[in-house]
């Protein structure tokens, strides 16, 4: 009874949609990945010739037979003598292979090309071989007490007694056929092949109905249905069958506009194509089967093909059609297999070329058709996935994301499954840049965490250490100086809190460089621009950076800030009116000293940019730091996935930090592009990169020829800033500072690694320790031989295993951490 | 995890001293001891090793990186 009070204590909940259910679907309409592709837009019966060819090449036809039956039991017809219309917009007809909205409609493919597309009445042929029966067992057919006339002698009106019989309609069938396969045998089958076909039509209620009035006798004049209508029932005959029945579906070759007179009559226009005829009777039937239901018949759409939007891009794919590259894991319908086999597998196959295409339809093998059918290429969007380690890791694309996220923000109790996902997206825009439709998935993230913040949903674990680390950046790491000797300065040069982090050597000798060359003085600022904040949707904190480093700019006199880090940059862009300029540009002005060939790291001469998030849909900076660097005599080969879609390094949208996993495989998947060296421009890149264990170097290390130091962890990052600072205020400005004194401490193997890992600094254990000085609380371990003692700071409660030397200084054996209260 | 039974209240978890652990302020041994995890307005009754005189509570590295953490992690999710 009792623990119920203690379990769940008033937790509140705040509720806040981030956006409506109209603005979700307006934003998955974006997507165009669920459009049908090219060779399914074109078939008139819009046959899911994708999944088609995905079991067909697997040899399994009896599931590729299913499909095309759920659209058409007519599957030996459409063999036959469909026109394959599907062939030329297939993309593997298509000059490139890109499919978009804008193509006109009806451009004819060249013949070329055409023959490149995937022949689907070859796999059509080879469903109706080896597909099986088509019988079904359809012993649930709901009856249906009304009664249709269908009239007519053709596959129409064939059609329109499955469409009809299906639906459990009681059908009255008036034609001079002697029997069911008469149409189709008409139409080239055998008596075999029509039965077949006509196995689907088990349990139908059919009553066969002598068509009076004069007939004519010649099947044969029949045989193709273009040539003149066949005799004509009276009127007066149609009408009273008309009046016989519900509704009437009466063939176009014996329509006339007479009987447009009959109100629940419905017809289509004649069509020579067998596709198209089935289409048509779909739609009569469908009008038909809606007006028994006394339901509207406006929005029944008329058959139509049309020109796919889904995009589709041919690389990664190999010679052989099958697509080839590390494999993305939320295909549908994936064809296992690779080039190779593609390959050993084609060559093999009588009836069939070296590509896998058919070439003699009368041999029509599995072998030969399932080749043909691993042709295809599966077509699907995934220009956003296909960069994002993120979306693939995750086995999500951005629109199913989007509903997921959506859901997620909308549950008041329960799980919130969605939040690792909101937190683990860089937010870096690559993927946005590389659709073809622009979908901006990051902006949903974006406003999905806002939400969590305001609704107090955002996990307190994810973000906070990167906040205290601006804090810090802002607070005792902080710095804002003219250039000594001046008070108001013409520049400020801003390096960003990740350039002192990792690489304080490089901040120190640009700052030089930059009073050295630059007129009108150079103030200079150690802090955090409140990116950091940003991407934790704290905009409390984002407008208190934003503020103090706004605030030093008007007291030094309102300079040009130099950045040295685009997000840095885009950040002022985006949330103050300061000026900036790239450090790139300005050195580039100042002119650049190229490196002599002895001098260059490790002899390179080729490198590879990576481009960093803050340049992403910046032609001008991602020119600029080009310029920059074969200012210095170095070629630039570009690397696969660069510019506006070069991949986050797992830096951006603090995901280092909230799921350390995802980011270490954006760092290995960026880093592993390019052959050659990698140059960065922004400094976090550069220190993922070197974690990734690529060769790298920032464009200013290359500049000032500095030597990479050693990766820093989390807290020699810190060290870094604070040594900096010191360093700097003592040699520009005579300052001195006193840093707090750390106790001394010596770390046993692995410990600092492992205190790294946990999120621990080493200002951390200082504080534990200082605490244990104080109240000498601690608990001997005698198994160990060591004493744990613990200390809460801020949210967190740290535990140190030491033991002390007889130097009086402190041996730490390991440390944890845990984030829940205990009392 | 067998102790629980002779509890009235319900304990999510229990670590035993074992006679291992002293108190170093105290010098005396550690006893299982009540003791309340609590995080996002959740509390959690457990029994840890706690110090009889003092009072100091132990949360051993398997439990903090175990439990509690898994704990912790839910509890964010809700
Ligand atoms: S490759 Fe396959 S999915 Fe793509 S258009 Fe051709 S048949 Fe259709
Ligand atoms: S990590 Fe970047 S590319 Fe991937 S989903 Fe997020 S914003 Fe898009
Ligand atoms: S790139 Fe991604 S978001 Fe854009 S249309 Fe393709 S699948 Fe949809
Ligand atoms: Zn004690």
């Amino acid at each position: 009874m009792e623990k119920k009070e203690n379990t769940f204590v008033g937790k509140h909940y705040l509720m806040k949609q981030a956006f409506g259910q109209e603005e979700l679907h307006e934003r998955e309409r974006v997507c165009t990945r669920e459009e049908p592709p090219g060779c399914q837009a074109a078939c008139p019966l819009h046959l899911d010739i994708r999944g088609i060819c995905g079991y067909a090449a697997k040899g399994n036809f009896s599931k590729a037979a299913a499909l095309i039956r759920a659209v058409t039991p007519f599957l030996h017809l459409l063999a036959g003598s469909c026109s394959g219309n599907c062939i030329g917009k297939c993309t593997l007809a298509k000059p490139g292979g890109e499919t978009s909205a804008s193509k006109d409609l009806d451009g004819t493919t060249e013949s070329v090309c055409q023959s490149d597309g995937i022949s689907m009445p070859a796999i059509e042929k080879a469903c109706a071989l080896y597909g099986g029966s088509g019988a079904m067992s359809r012993f649930m057919i709901p009856r249906k007490n009304k009664r249709v006339a269908v009239v007519g002698n053709d596959l129409f009106a064939l059609a329109c007694c499955w469409e009809l019989g299906k639906k459990g309609y009681e059908i009255w069938w008036h034609t001079d056929c002697g029997s069911m396969q008469e149409p189709l045998m008409k139409r080239g089958l055998t008596e075999q092949e029509a039965k077949s076909d006509l196995a689907a039509f088990t349990g139908f209620r059919i009553t066969r109905k002598e068509m009076s009035g004069e007939q004519s006798e010649e099947a044969a004049g029949a045989d193709r249905l273009v040539s003149g209508k066949e005799e004509i029932p009276d009127f007066e005959e149609i009408e009273k069958w008309a009046q016989e029945a519900d509704t009437m579906c009466i063939s176009p070759e014996l329509w006339t506009d007479r009987y447009k007179k009959i109100p629940n009559a419905f017809t289509a226009p004649s069509q020579t194509d067998p596709a198209w005829l089935l289409a048509f009777a779909k739609h009569a039937s469908l009008l038909a089967d809606r007006y028994m239901q006394g339901v509207s018949l406006d929005d029944v759409k008329e058959p139509e093909v049309h020109e796919s939007r889904l995009y589709v891009t041919m690389d990664g794919i190999d010679g052989l059609g099958g697509r080839s590259g590390p494999e993305i894991q939320n295909r549908e319908n994936s064809t296992e297999k690779t080039a190779e086999d593609s390959w050993r597998l084609h060559t093999a196959i009588p009836g069939a070329d070296a590509l896998g295409r058919v070439t003699d339809v009368s041999i029509l093998t599995k072998e030969n058709a399932a080749a043909e059918a691993a042709r295809c290429i599966q077509c699907q969007c995934l220009e956003c996935v296909k960069g994002c380690v993120y979306l693939q890791h995750f086995k999500r694309n951005p629109k199913g994301a989007i509903r997921e996220i959506y859901n997620n923000l909308s549950i008041v109790m329960g799980n919130h499954m969605a939040n690792g996902m909101i937190n683990a997206c860089d937010e870096c825009g690559q993927c946005k840049a590389a659709c073809p439709n622009g979908f901006d998935y990051p902006d949903v993230c974006q406003i999905a965490r806002h939400t969590m913040v305001e609704t107090q949903k955002m996990p307190p674990s994810a973000h906070e250490f990167a906040l205290l680390d601006q804090q810090f950046s802002n607070g005792e790491g902080f710095l804002a100086k003219p250039q000594p000797g001046f008070e108001k300065c013409r520049y400020l040069f801003f390096p960003g809190c990740q350039a002192a982090a990792v690489s304080p050597v490089t901040v120190e000798a640009a700052y030089s460089d930059l009073c050295e060359r630059l007129e009108g003085g150079v103030g200079l600022l150690l802090g955090c621009c409140g990116a950091i904040s940003h991407w934790a949707a704290r905009e409390d904190l984002l407008a208190e950076a934003v503020e103090k480093v706004t605030q030093v700019w008007r007291e030094l006199g309102e300079p040009e800030v130099i950045c040295a880090c685009p997000t840095c940059k885009k950040t002022l862009e985006e949330f103050t009116k300061l000026p900036t300029a790239g450090i790139w540009e300005v050195l580039l002005k100042l002119g650049i000293k190229p490196i002599a060939e002895s001098e260059k790291t490790n002899g390179e001469r080729i490198v590879s940019i990576h481009d960093a998030c803050g340049a992403r849909g910046n032609r001008r900076m991602q020119d600029e730091v080009r310029e920059f660097v074969r200012a210095f005599g170095y070629q630039i080969e570009e690397a696969p996935f660069t510019r506006d879609v070069t991949p986050c390094c797992g830096y951006g949208g603090l995901v280092k930090y909230a799921n350390p996993e995802v980011s270490a495989k954006k760092a290995s998947f960026a880093a592993g592009r390019a052959e050659h060296m990698v140059l960065t421009y922004c400094m976090a890149c550069r220190d993922q990169f070197a974690r990734a264990g690529a060769d790298s170097r920032h464009i200013l290390e290359l500049a000032y020829g500095i030597t990479p130091e050693p990766i820093p962890d989390l807290s020699a990052r810190r060290a870094n800033r604070l040594k900096l600072k010191q360093r700097m205020l003592k040699e520009l400005w005579k300052e001195d500072i006193n840093m707090e004194e750390m106790l001394p401490v010596i770390y046993a193997d692995g410990v600092e690694a492992l205190m790294d890992e946990r999120m621990i600094l080493k200002s951390d254990i200082d504080n534990v320790l200082k605490s244990y000085r104080q109240t000498g609380s601690a608990v001997f371990d005698e198994e160990n031989g060591w004493l744990v003692t613990n200390t809460r700071i801020g949210n967190v409660t740290f535990w140190v295993k030491f033991s002390e030397t007889d130097d009086g200084s402190y041996l730490v054996h390991g440390a944890y951490s845990h984030r829940m209260t205990v009392e | 995890m067998a102790e629980k039974k002779h509890l009235s209240e319900k304990t999510y978890h229990s670590v035993d001293p074992l006679g291992k652990l002293k108190c170093q302020k105290c010098g005396i041994p550690l006893v299982k001891g009540r003791a309340t995890f609590g995080y996002l307005g959740n509390a959690f009754p457990v029994e840890l090793p706690v110090c009889p005189n003092c009072g100091f509570i132990y949360v051993p590295e398997e439990l903090a990186l175990g439990k509690v953490l898994t704990v912790e992690r839910s509890l964010e999710d809700k």
